[in-house]
């Protein structure tokens, strides 16, 4: 069994220690020092500006050297300093008749583009290398004489139809906005690379192909001419 | 403790709503036995007016959220501990002996004493602080506790983070030191 202590009381004086009244008789001989006034008035000063500002300015004032390792550099509350006190220019609103300018000059630029782009296809027979390339549209057993112009229009022709592949996003975008299967028109550019390596045969067939299962899709004008005639 | 027996903690709370005039009087009221304990604690007059400096600058950097748990005093010497404790674990060397002394001896000395009796009194105050400065850490700063600031064992169980038997054994091997030398 265990006596219980009486409570205790943290600012009741304890009982004095053996030869404590001694010391402390002669502690209190010891000189007074007190902080210099200069102390005293940046301590104060400190205080009269914390309350005007909201602000910490020992934080600042009391390191006179260089940053030690494990330094206090200021208390997690302080505010951010004034962005125009330190010289960082806010950052200005765009006015909104800008933001409207650019919108609208970016719609033009894009439907332009997808025009141009979308009626660049049809434009490559009348190219006078699309024209030569009709020639070769005959088999070349019959017309032996046109195989050099054909392979001429071969080599012509696939510069005009890699101007899509050159922008393949906006060409995408143009024939999606004109309502065209993108899947189709690779197929119909497979197609022309085919005729312009020779394999007519297959690329005739394809081309067939391509007609019974999109009969209501209007061929390009040179390989509407290429089509066997039933 | 409450903040309604504590006068020290109505004026920091009176300060913390923006009455400077109640922080002047709160500072006049400590400045001294703040001093003199970090003084005494680091005996190196420039650390100790960085500490100094800085335990204020606590003070006032927490006076929004202070609520008073305890004593003021209480609460300023445990700041001003844990700065010293902090500034100990930065290795940075303390006075040395000579510096030391030179330091306390600008301390001024009462003029009321007379000069054949004011040696025997110089020496034994001197005797006194040499032995204070001599003993470990935690001896030295719980027996400034209770001689400069008169502090429970409590209190200064509070401040320097220990128990209260911790401090009585602390106080008993130093007080028991600083006879030993005063007898001598």
């Amino acid at each position: 069994m265990t006596t219980p202590l009486p409570p205790t009381d943290p600012t009741a004086p304890d009982a004095q220690l053996p030869g404590e009244a001694e010391l402390a008789a002669l502690y209190r001989q010891l000189p007074r020092s007190e902080p210099d006034p200069a102390l005293d008035a940046a301590v104060l000063r400190a205080a009269a500006q914390a309350l005007a500002a909201g602000e910490h300015p020992l934080a600042v004032e009391r390191r006179r050297g260089p940053r030690e390792r494990g330094d206090w550099v200021r208390p997690k509350d302080q505010p951010l300093p004034n962005l125009d006190e330190v010289g960082v220019a806010p950052r200005r609103r765009t006015p909104p008749w800008l933001l409207g300018l650019g919108s609208a000059a970016s719609l033009v630029l894009v439907a332009g583009l997808a025009w141009h782009l979308y009626r660049q296809p049809a434009s490559v027979p009348a190219t006078p290398a699309s024209d030569a390339a009709d020639t070769v549209a005959a088999p070349a057993a019959d017309r032996p004489a046109t195989a050099a112009a054909g392979v001429a229009a071969a080599k012509a022709a696939p510069p005009a139809e890699t101007a899509p592949a050159a922008a393949p996003m906006a060409f995408h975008a143009a024939v999606e906005a004109q309502g065209v299967d993108p899947a189709q028109e690779r197929e119909l550019a497979a197609i022309r690379q085919l005729f312009a390596e020779h394999h007519d045969e297959e690329a005739q067939q394809r081309l067939e192909d391509f007609r019974r299962q999109h009969p209501q899709r209007e061929l390009p004008e040179d390989l509407r001419l290429r089509l066997r005639q039933p | 403790m409450d903040a309604a027996v504590d006068p020290d903690a109505m004026l920091m709370l009176a300060y913390a709503r923006g009455d400077l005039a109640a922080f002047e009087t709160l500072y006049a009221r400590h400045r001294g036995m703040l001093y003199r304990f970090l003084l005494r604690s680091v005996r190196d007059p420039q650390r100790t007016d960085e500490l100094f400096q800085e335990t204020w600058s606590r003070v006032i950097g927490a006076r929004a959220r202070y609520q008073p748990q305890a004593k003021f005093s209480t609460w300023l010497l445990q700041i001003a501990h844990n700065l010293m404790i902090d500034g100990a674990r930065r290795q940075r060397p303390l006075a040395d002996g000579d510096e030391a002394e030179v330091a306390l001896a600008h301390l001024a000395t009462p003029e009321r004493e007379q000069p054949d009796h004011a040696l025997s009194e110089f020496e034994r105050r001197r005797h006194l602080q040499r032995a204070i400065e001599q003993l470990p850490d935690e001896q030295r700063t719980a027996v400034l506790l209770r001689l400069e600031q008169e502090l429970s064992l409590e209190e200064i169980a509070a401040v320097t983070g220990v128990g209260r038997e911790t401090v009585k054994s602390r106080l008993r091997y130093a007080m028991t030191r600083l006879r030993e030398v005063l007898s001598e």
